[in-house]
């Protein structure tokens, strides 16, 4: 027994030795958002900017096709703004960022957070494919580890690379306010090839018609956001990104605008409790500033007109 | 206790942890403590889940032992009839209880509705035991056995308790026979480095069949299958030999691990597969797959009720009967009766047609096809979630070729090709077992050559292995 006891150490000792060379060829991908981050950092940028797929979007009739930190740069001294953004990044994934950044020996003056209210709502929450656990685990333990091991863990179940399966996302109840109106297989998987109205009015129930409660994970992430901030003296600047607040009222009904000052109100009183201000932004834009129209379902992506609104709002609260 | 969620899986580390620990003690105490090890080891790997159910097996065991015991002591027909009917109505008793009382209610209500009769069943909530399925017909089989004089009644409770509950086999088999696994409880065993080496290899292969190919597949099948109705056409087909290939393995993976973990500890436990896809015939099929299973129903029904011995008509109604009841066994809904009944139907026309059959002599890759093509409409009604969902897809299995709906499931295209690469892996080796197991094959190899592949196989399962936790299928019954 002894015998067999030797070889099998050594087989594991093999295996554990190989697995970091399998993890760093099979598992290292780029990871371009921690990249820009620590090149940043390294700048020593005052100011970072996280953001999703809002920053960086555009119309394609824009003259100025540039992202919305670009834009806030114009407004500040040269060298001041870094911009780190990923689409489907939301509050889980800042929080992970700035855990990161408060790390660093280096870190900037101030990080601009943006709040999508869309990312509460469970078809964004629950989304498999925005749970970014694998680039949690290589934020918090480096690559060497976490490309090496995260894989095998899963596997044993002994950590969750993926959280919520395809199914479990597709189960996912959808309210409207408190009553429940089905699942997110019910909503999500209409095509939008074709426009309709009654497709228009599902899915601005399903992204922004949700009850948020205290107790949000992305909320809980939010505070976690401005605690890190706090203790590393860092300081955030947290705003709501402009909603289609107009399209959706129109499509929804007054429901609409209430739920969306109702969820930017309990995110204000949040961050108030904690003496930070929140820059609300959610209804400041009308529908010609939003692009979305053009890819048939609602979003905060915004054209030239509505990125320059957003870089002025967020400028003006970062110049130095 | 506390209880976990899940019941303890022989792909989790808790199993690791716990047969490691098991073989070391197992070796080092006397003989007297080492069947009260596997007894504690076998409570641990059950009450892991749903510590209360383990009290089901203990009811199980112990009508068995009391019958048994009471059989031993009389030789009066009616009375060990009368023993023999105790142990058949406690342990089915049982089963009918937690696995079909409200299958049985609903088709009662459905039947009588029929009449414009109303009934509302009692509404009882009852979690399935995990294998009581298996455990209650390992129970019988003693109780039979017994009966029939094949084997004298089990003095010690706790070797019969032992033999139940075994925990390499105790949820999904095999279903072991008293004649085979109780007396292997008094024999003393020693470690031996090649059969411990052999335990290990087929445990490693087990793993790999289940968390790298079948688990994968069910990602593949799961979508489809729960969803039959947003796919037609080549989705269908890909999940349906998907699903062919992830039964397999899932079920073949959980037997070789059981096996293998039996043999680390000095026991044998009976075969269970045989490459049943090569089969050339649904009669040889029934010989190469869930052998456990069939034999038992083959020992303990078919032949009970005359088997071919009594007449055409009565063996067709035999067969058809047996194949029914073994539908059951898998579980409380109309799609496993359905299945059975297709494989008596089948098993029917075997029978029926063997004559024609030996005259026309196909060649032997023709017949396989065919009989694995008849098996796998079977697994349609098999997995299918209702019978209005079977017949769904066989209706729309030739409508369309898109694999769009796949991909918009939330597939990759690297899935799907990972799915097919593990499945022609997996028929690569199946084939070239057919002189020797792969196993036997690797213990042949110069030692380089021996630990690259035990190397190789770890770092495939470590890195290989689907992430989402799959089941055992054969745990729900």
């Amino acid at each position: 027994m002894k015998k067999l006891g030797v070889r099998l150490g050594a087989v594991a000792l093999i295996v554990v030795a190989l697995q970091f060379v399998v993890g760093q060829v099979a598992f290292r991908r780029k990871f371009r958002t921690r990249e820009a981050v620590d090149g940043h950092l390294a700048r020593a940028v005052p100011v970072l900017y996280l953001g999703d797929s809002v920053i960086g979007s555009f119309h394609p009739a824009d003259a100025d096709r540039r992202d919305i930190a670009a834009m806030v740069q114009d407004r500040l001294p040269p060298g001041s703004v870094g911009l780190a953004d990923r689409h489907g990044y939301d509050l889980d994934m800042f929080r992970e960022f700035t855990d990161y950044v408060a790390r660093q020996p280096q870190k900037p003056k101030r990080i601009v957070i943006p709040i999508n209210l869309r990312s509460f709502s469970p078809a964004w929450d629950r989304r498999p494919q925005y749970q970014g656990e694998f680039e949690k685990l290589r934020l918090r333990h480096g690559d060497l580890l976490a490309c090496a091991w995260s894989r095998p863990l899963s596997s044993f179940k002994l950590l969750r690379l993926n959280p919520i399966s395809q199914q479990e996302f597709l189960e996912t109840p959808v309210f409207r306010g408190t009553a429940r109106v089905g699942t997110i297989r019910d909503f999500d998987n209409p095509s939008y090839a074709v426009f309709s109205e009654e497709k228009l009015r599902n899915k601005f129930v399903l992204d922004y018609l949700y009850p948020l409660a205290r107790d949000h994970r992305k909320i809980r992430s939010m505070l976690a956001i401005e605690e890190s901030c706090r203790r590393s003296g860092i300081a955030p600047l947290f705003y709501v990104s402009p909603v289609d607040v107009e399209s959706g009222t129109r499509s929804v009904g007054p429901e609409f605008k209430e739920t969306i000052a109702s969820h930017t109100k309990l995110l204000r009183e949040l961050l108030a409790e904690r003496q930070v201000p929140l820059l609300d932004l959610s209804a400041s834009l009308d529908a010609s500033t939003f692009d979305w129209r053009d890819r048939l379902y609602p979003n905060e992506h915004l054209k030239e007109k509505g990125r320059r609104f957003l870089a002025d709002e967020i400028a003006k609260r970062v110049s130095p | 206790m506390l209880s976990s969620p899940n019941p303890m899986t022989f792909g989790s580390i808790e199993f690791l942890v716990l047969l490691a620990t098991v073989t070391v003690l197992y070796f080092n105490l006397p003989q007297p403590l080492r069947n009260p090890l596997l007894l504690v080891a076998s409570c641990v790997f059950y009450m892991w889940w749903k510590p209360a159910y383990i009290l089901l097996i203990l009811f199980s065991a112990g009508v068995d032992y009391i019958v048994a015991r009471a059989l031993g002591g009389t030789s009066r027909p009616g009375a060990r009839r009368a023993l023999l009917l105790v142990s058949l109505v406690s342990n089915l008793g049982l089963l009918f209880f937690f696995k079909y009382f409200a299958f049985a209610c609903d088709a009662l209500k459905g039947f009588l509705g029929l009449f414009d009769v109303g009934l509302t069943p009692p509404a009882i909530e009852v979690l399935l035991p995990v294998g009581i399925s298996f455990y209650t017909f390992q129970a019988l089989s003693y109780t039979i056995d017994v009966y029939l004089g094949r084997i004298p009644p089990e003095r010690r409770f706790d070797r019969l308790f032992l033999y139940v509950m075994f925990f390499p086999q105790l949820v999904a088999g095999p279903i072991e026979r008293s004649q085979h696994l109780l007396p292997q409880f008094s024999e003393p065993k020693t470690f031996d480095y090649e059969r411990a080496t052999s335990g290990l290899r087929m445990v490693l292969w087990g793993l790999i069949k289940k968390m790298v190919i079948a688990d994968s597949l069910a990602r593949l099948v799961e979508p489809v299958y729960n969803n039959p109705t947003q796919f037609s056409g080549l989705p269908l087909v890909i999940a349906t030999y998907a699903f062919a290939v992830q039964i397999y393995c899932d079920f073949s993976a959980y037997s070789e691990i059981a096996i293998g973990t039996a043999r680390i500890l000095g026991f044998s436990l009976m075969d269970n597969f045989r490459r049943p896809y090569f089969s050339k015939s649904i009669p040889e099929f029934w010989k190469r797959w869930h052998i456990s299973l069939s034999t038992w129903f083959r020992d303990y029904v078919y032949i009970p009720l005359g088997g071919n011995r009594k007449g055409r008509p009565r063996w067709y109604f035999n067969l058809l009967a047996t194949f029914v009841l073994s539908g059951i066994w898998h579980g409380a809904k109309w799609t496993f009766v359905a299945w059975g009944a297709y494989h008596g139907i089948l098993m029917l026309l075997s029978v029926a047609t063997e004559g024609l059959r030996s005259r026309v002599r196909l060649p032997a890759w023709v017949r396989a096809a065919v009989t694995f093509h008849l098996v796998l409409a079977g697994w349609v009604l098999f997995r299918a979630n209702s019978l209005s969902d079977a017949g769904y897809i066989f209706s729309h299995l030739f409508q369309g070729a898109s694999l769009e709906p796949l991909l918009d499931a939330g597939l990759l295209k690297a899935d799907l090709v990972l799915a097919a690469v593990a499945a022609v892996a997996l028929l690569g080796i199946d084939l070239a077992e057919r002189r020797r197991p792969a196993g036997e094959r690797v213990r042949t190899w110069p030692a380089a050559a021996r630990w690259t592949a035990y190397v190789a196989a770890a770092l495939v399962l470590l890195n290989l292995s689907a992430e989402v936790e799959i089941p055992f299928i054969y745990f729900q019954f």
